[in-house]
C-alpha cells in the first residue's frame, strides 16, 4: 500500500512535468508577451526600453532555454517571478489560495452533505412533490451559467434585500477583534458559497437519487428490513453507504478543482482568489504566474485522486489496492 | 410622560441641527473640510512600482510621489516641489530651487542630488524617458536645494513632462539607489516618496489605502486624511457599490458604458465630473500607409469624410466624446483652435474614390480593407463601436471592411507591431507634449515594429523637420506656431483619422470637490464640502 502510493507520487511527478512543457508551449505559441502588453497598456514606449525589460525578465532568450532554466527553479521551489505583481509567484499563489481554498472547499462540503440528503429523501419518496422538486431543481442548477446565477444572487442579497456585501473578502476598516474578523469573513463568503454550492448540489442530488433507487431496490436492504432493523437504519447505514460510491466519485473529481475551479464566482463577487490571478495573468502574458497556477492544478488532481482512491478503500473493502 | 417630553426635545434639537446644516452649507460652500476618508472605485493595483504600466499604479503613485511642478487651476505650469527655476536665454541651462521643508516619508531631506537621481532613472527606465529628459549631459550642485541641469540643447517638452509624478516621480536616491534593476526592486512593495499621502496598508487584489503625510511641504495640504482604492471586478457589483454609496470616487469607463450614464447620474448622491486638465487621448483610425490603395491620400482623404464622426459622439456615445477636430486632442496646450476636421460629405468622399482611379465595380463595391481592434468586454464604446459604425459607413462607398477582433492588448500589439493591418483603432494618447506622446506617431525615424510607434508608415521630411524644431525650441509662442503648422499638413494628408477626443469622466459624492484641473491626479486638493460621518 505504501509502495503503491509512492508509486502514484512518482508517476504524479513524471505527469507534472510534462504539464508544464505543454503548458509552456502553449502558452509562448499565443500571440505577444508581457512586454507588448504592458506597453500597450500605458500607451506605448520607445525600442530599446522594450529589449531592455525583455533581457530583464530572460524573454529575449530562445524558448528552448527558458524552458530549461524555468524547469530548473521549479525543481528547486521556486516558482519564478510575476513580471505584472512585481513579485514572487510562490509569495502570490500562498496569498491568494486561503480565499479560494475556503470557498471551494466549504461549498464542495455544503453541496456534498445537502445534496445527498436532497437525493436520498427524494429516492425514498421517488413521486412524492419533493423528488420532484430536487429533479427540476438538479436541472436548474446544472444548466445555470454560473456568472448569471452570480449576478442574480448578487442582485437579490446584496442590493434588493442588502444583507451581505457585494464584493470582495473583508470590510475596511477590518473589526478589530479575532472573531469579528472571522465572522466577517464569513459574512463575506456567504453569497459565493452558495452560489458555487447550488451548482454542485446539482450533481450530488441527482446521482445520489438515482444511486439510492438502484441500492433500494437490492436483496440486503429487503434482508436488513425483514431483521427488523429501524427505517432509518436500513436507509443511511445499509443503503447509503454503498450508494455513496459514485459521489465519492464525483466529489473526488471536484477536489482535484478547488484549485482553479472558481475562476467566475471569484470574479462575480471580487474574491482575491486564484481564479482572478490567472485570469488577469493571462490578459497580461504574465507566464510564470499562469505556469504557477497550473502547476497547483496539476499537483491539486494527482493529490485529489490519492485521496480518492483511499477513500473508495475504506468504504469499499472490496476494492482491494489503490493501483 | 418624562420619557416623552425627553424624547421631544431630542426631536426638535435634531431637527434644528438637520435644518442648520442644511442651510449652512450653501452659505460657504466652498470651504474645505480638513480630514475624512474617500473610497476609490478602483481595479487591480499590481504594484505600486511608480514606472508600473497599469493606469491605476499611477493613480495612487502620483499621491505618494511628488512632482518637479505641477498646473495650477488655469492650467499654467506652478511651483510645486521646485518653489522656483530660471532657465538661460539660450535654453540650456536650467537651475531648480528645491522647497526647503521638502521632506521624504522617511523623514530625510529631498535633496538637489535625489532631484539629479530621479532626472537619471526616469531617462533610463521610463517608457518615454528619452523623449521628456533625453538631452539632460549633466548636473552642478551648489547647495543641497540647488540643482543646475546641463542640457545638450534647448529641450522644449522638458518643464511640461516634469508636471507629473507619472512621468516625473522624486525619488529617494537612499532608497531606490541600492538596486541594480530599478524596476524590480523590494522597495516598489513600500515605496518612500515626498508627495502628500503616505501608503498605508495594502493587501493584493483587494485594496491599498494611502493616509495623510503630516510632514508635507505644502502647508495645509492634503486636505484629506485617507484614500482607500478599492478592487471590484465585476460590474454588478460595482454599480451595487455605488448605489450604496460605498465608493465616493469612480472612473465612468470602469463601471458603465456611456449609454448607462444618464440613467446613473439621476441617483441623487452622485455627481458626474468632467475632468478638464491637459493630458488628453483621442481615437484614432490609423491607416497603413505602405499598402494599396491607402497608400493613396485621396483614398484616407475619401475614408475620413465618409464617416459621420458627429454620429459616433452624439448619438452612439450620448454626448459624452466629442469629434476630433485636429491630429491633437483639444484639451492639449498647443491644439489649433482654428481646425474643424473634416465634415461628413458622402458625394465628395466617392467622388475621390472615383479620382483616385477606383471605381465602383458591377456589384457596388470598389475595394477591400480590413479593420483590427481589441475585442470586447475591453471597452466596447472605444472599439468595437466605432469599428462597427466605420465598416457600415464605408460599406455606402464601396469599401468593404473585414473586422478583425482581437484579444486583448498584446494580442492588438502583436498586429500592429508588425504592421499587418490596412486599418487599426488606435489610443496613443498625446501625454501632456505634442514632442512626447504625439511626434513619435509621425516621423520617420521611428517607422519601428512596436506598437505606438510610427506604425502606419507615414514620413514628410517637411513634417519630421518641424518636430524637431518645435521639441528644440524653448519658447511656448513660437511652439505653438509650428505644431500649428504640423497640425494643418496632416489634416491635410490624413496618415490617420482622428476619430473623436476621449473624456475623463468621474462619477464623484456630491459632496465631494473634485479638481478637474491639472493631471487629473491632484487629489491632495480634493476636500469635502461638508464632513460626512
Amino acid at each position: 500500500m505504501k509502495f503503491a502510493i509512492i508509486q502514484r507520487l512518482l508517476l504524479g511527478f513524471v505527469l507534472i512535468i510534462a504539464v508544464i512543457v505543454l503548458n509552456f508551449f502553449l502558452l509562448h505559441a499565443a500571440p505577444g508577451d508581457v512586454v507588448d502588453a504592458m506597453l500597450a497598456e500605458a500607451g506605448g514606449g520607445d525600442e530599446e526600453m522594450a529589449a531592455r525589460l525583455r533581457a530583464s525578465y530572460g524573454l529575449d532568450q530562445p524558448i528552448y532555454i527558458q524552458l530549461v532554466k524555468y524547469l530548473g527553479r521549479v525543481l528547486t521551489g521556486d516558482l519564478g517571478h510575476s513580471f505584472y505583481y512585481d513579485d514572487s509567484v510562490t509569495t502570490l499563489l500562498l496569498g491568494h489560495l486561503p480565499t479560494t481554498l475556503m470557498l471551494t472547499l466549504s461549498a464542495l462540503v455544503i453541496a456534498v452533505v445537502l445534496g445527498t440528503l436532497f437525493g436520498v429523501y427524494a429516492a425514498i419518496k421517488p413521486n412524492g412533490f419533493f423528488s420532484n422538486f430536487v429533479t427540476v431543481f438538479s436541472l436548474f442548477g446544472y444548466a445555470t451559467p454560473v456568472f448569471w446565477l452570480g449576478m442574480i444572487i448578487l442582485l437579490a442579497f446584496a442590493l434588493y434585500l442588502p444583507l451581505f456585501p457585494a464584493y470582495g473578502i473583508r470590510s475596511i476598516p477590518e473589526p478589530e477583534t479575532a472573531i469579528g474578523r472571522f465572522f466577517d469573513i464569513i459574512n463575506h463568503l456567504v453569497l459565493p458559497t452558495f452560489t458555487l454550492a447550488i451548482l454542485y448540489l446539482a450533481n450530488y442530488s441527482r446521482i445520489s437519487r438515482a444511486a439510492m433507487l438502484d441500492v433500494l431496490g437490492a436483496d440486503y436492504i429487503r434482508t436488513a428490513r425483514t431483521k427488523g432493523l429501524p427505517e432509518i437504519k436500513v436507509i443511511f447505514k445499509h443503503a447509503l453507504k454503498n450508494a455513496s460510491l459514485p459521489v465519492v466519485t464525483l466529489a473526488g473529481l471536484q477536489l482535484a478543482q478547488v484549485f482553479s475551479g472558481a475562476v467566475l464566482v471569484e470574479t462575480v463577487f471580487s474574491l482575491p482568489g486564484v481564479g482572478p490571478l490567472l485570469y488577469e495573468s493571462i490578459v497580461r502574458r504574465d507566464f510564470p504566474v499562469i505556469l504557477g497556477v497550473l502547476f497547483g492544478a496539476a499537483a491539486t488532481t494527482i493529490v485529489a485522486n490519492i485521496i480518492t482512491d483511499l477513500i473508495y478503500k475504506w468504504m469499499d473493502p472490496r476494492i482491494q489496492s489503490i493501483t | 410622560m418624562i420619557r416623552n417630553r425627553a424624547f421631544g426635545w431630542v426631536c426638535a434639537l435634531m431637527f434644528a441641527i438637520v435644518a442648520t446644516s442644511a442651510v449652512v452649507p450653501d452659505a460657504k460652500a466652498e470651504t474645505p473640510v480638513k480630514g475624512g476618508t474617500v473610497v476609490y472605485l478602483s481595479s487591480k493595483i499590481p504594484s505600486l512600482n511608480p514606472l508600473h504600466s497599469a493606469y491605476e499604479v499611477g493613480l495612487v503613485t502620483s499621491q505618494i510621489f511628488a512632482s518637479l511642478v505641477r498646473m495650477d487651476e488655469n492650467n499654467e505650469i506652478a511651483p510645486y516641489l521646485a518653489e522656483s527655476w530660471k532657465i538661460s536665454d539660450d535654453g540650456k541651462t536650467y537651475t531648480f530651487n528645491l522647497a526647503k521643508n521638502a521632506k521624504f516619508h522617511d523623514g530625510s531631506p529631498v535633496t538637489s542630488e535625489d532631484l539629479a537621481f530621479s532626472f537619471d532613472i526616469i531617462q533610463k527606465h521610463h517608457r518615454f524617458g528619452k523623449q521628456m529628459f533625453g538631452p539632460i549631459e549633466s548636473y552642478e550642485y551648489p547647495d543641497a536645494n540647488t540643482l543646475i541641469m546641463h542640457l545638450s540643447k534647448p529641450h522644449g517638452p522638458l518643464l511640461l513632462a516634469a508636471t507629473t509624478p507619472r512621468q516625473l516621480p522624486i525619488l529617494s536616491k537612499k532608497v531606490y539607489g541600492q538596486a541594480e534593476d530599478f524596476m524590480k526592486q523590494d522597495a516598489h512593495k513600500n515605496p518612500v516618496g515626498s508627495g502628500p499621502f503616505k501608503v498605508g496598508d495594502r493587501k493584493t487584489d483587494e485594496y491599498v489605502s494611502i493616509v495623510r503625510n503630516e510632514d508635507h511641504f505644502v502647508e495645509g495640504l492634503p486636505y484629506l486624511d485617507k484614500i482607500i482604492y478599492q478592487n471590484v471586478q465585476d460590474k454588478t457589483a460595482k454599480r451595487i457599490g455605488l448605489r450604496q454609496n460605498q465608493f465616493q470616487l469612480a472612473r465612468t469607463d470602469s463601471v458603465m458604458r456611456f449609454s448607462d450614464i444618464k440613467e446613473f447620474s439621476k441617483l441623487e448622491h452622485l455627481s458626474l465630473e468632467e475632468y478638464k486638465g491637459i493630458a488628453g487621448g483621442a481615437i484614432v483610425l490609423e491607416f497603413n500607409n505602405r499598402k494599396e490603395p491607402l497608400n493613396n491620400k485621396l483614398v484616407r482623404q475619401a475614408i475620413a469624410f465618409a464617416i459621420n464622426r458627429g454620429q459616433i459622439s452624439d448619438v452612439l456615445h450620448g454626448g459624452f466624446t466629442k469629434a476630433s477636430r485636429s491630429p491633437l486632442p483639444a484639451t492639449n496646450v498647443f491644439f489649433n483652435d482654428r481646425l474643424q476636421g473634416y465634415p461628413f460629405d458622402v458625394d465628395k468622399a466617392n467622388a475621390l474614390l472615383d479620382e483616385a482611379g477606383y471605381p465602383k465595380k458591377d456589384d457596388g463595391t470598389r475595394f477591400e480593407l480590413n479593420l483590427i481592434f481589441i475585442a470586447p468586454p475591453f471597452m466596447p464604446d472605444f472599439n468595437t463601436l466605432p469599428s462597427e459604425f466605420i465598416a457600415a459607413s464605408l460599406k455606402k462607398i464601396g469599401v468593404k471592411v473585414k473586422l478583425e477582433p482581437l484579444q486583448g492588448f498584446a494580442g492588438w500589439a502583436k498586429r500592429s507591431a508588425a504592421w499587418d493591418f490596412d486599418m487599426s483603432i488606435n489610443w496613443p494618447g498625446d501625454k501632456t507634449d505634442p514632442a512626447i506622446g504625439v511626434s513619435r506617431l509621425y516621423v520617420c525615424d521611428n517607422i519601428k515594429n512596436q506598437a505606438y510607434t510610427n506604425t502606419s508608415g507615414y514620413c514628410n521630411k517637411k513634417v519630421d523637420e518641424i518636430f524637431v524644431q518645435a521639441a528644440a525650441e524653448a519658447d511656448t509662442e513660437k511652439r505653438r506656431q509650428l505644431y500649428a503648422e504640423v497640425q494643418d499638413i496632416l489634416l491635410e494628408e490624413m496618415p490617420m483619422l482622428w476619430l473623436f477626443d476621449t473624456p475623463s469622466l468621474f462619477f464623484a459624492h456630491k459632496d465631494l470637490f473634485f479638481p478637474s484641473y491639472g493631471t487629473a491626479e491632484n487629489w491632495d486638493v480634493m476636500y469635502w464640502k461638508k464632513a460626512q460621518n
